[in-house]
């Protein structure tokens, strides 16, 4: 599967443009933006402040990738995480999954958030 | 052996890395205790940070090397 990884400074554009567009056999384009919303627990917040670990980050994405995508094949990922501060109503993260069927990606996309936030280590700081 | 903090165990720690003096191999708990002994603002973080070597989340029963160059993972809360 091919991956696409960026971790960048500035907003993460909506749409995102892949290095590698669509293929002729894509069925489905999956897309999550992980947005900055206004309360963090109880407390109303203007931004979150997001710092990474970025090389350990990227090898643990590819990792669970490569587990992941055994279960539910797909022909490519984009993760992009924004760090440094982050405004309220602003993405913190992108991740798109093109597959040929919508199943695979929806279910590779879920599974992938999960093990994210149980796994990657980036880090949000109020 | 280098330990390397991040985020809230970084601000805890006071500093980007540390050089911990240790003689010989030691277990997770062993590092712990020495590490807080030098730096006690770590404390808490015994219970809720992981430990990494080479980018790899180390075993619980895996032992640290002196030459070890470790990374303090407080809880993860990206995306």
């Amino acid at each position: 599967m091919h991956i696409e990884i960026e971790f960048t400074q500035k907003p993460i554009a909506r749409p995102q443009e892949w290095v590698v567009p669509c293929q002729p056999e894509t069925g489905a384009l999956v897309e999550f933006f992980g947005i900055v919303r206004e309360t963090e627990g109880t407390e109303k917040i203007a931004s979150l402040q997001y710092e990474a670990y970025a090389s350990m980050a990227e090898k643990v994405m590819r990792e669970k990738i490569a587990l992941l995508e055994k279960q539910h094949p797909c022909q490519a990922i984009r993760i992009v995480h924004r760090l440094g501060l982050v405004p309220k109503g602003e993405s913190a993260i992108y991740v798109g999954i093109q597959s040929r069927h919508r199943q695979a990606g929806f279910l590779l996309l879920q599974e992938f958030m999960d093990e994210f936030k149980k796994d990657v280590p980036i880090w949000k700081i109020k | 052996m280098r330990v390397f903090f991040f985020a809230q165990s970084r601000e805890a720690a006071g500093c980007d890395e540390y050089q911990l003096e240790v003689a010989k191999p030691v277990a997770q708990a062993e590092f712990w205790r020495i590490l807080v002994a030098e730096l006690p603002k770590l404390t808490s973080f015994q219970k809720t940070a992981r430990l990494a070597r080479h980018e790899t989340y180390l075993h619980i029963d895996e032992l640290l090397n002196p030459d070890d160059e470790i990374a303090v993972i407080p809880p993860v809360s990206g995306g």
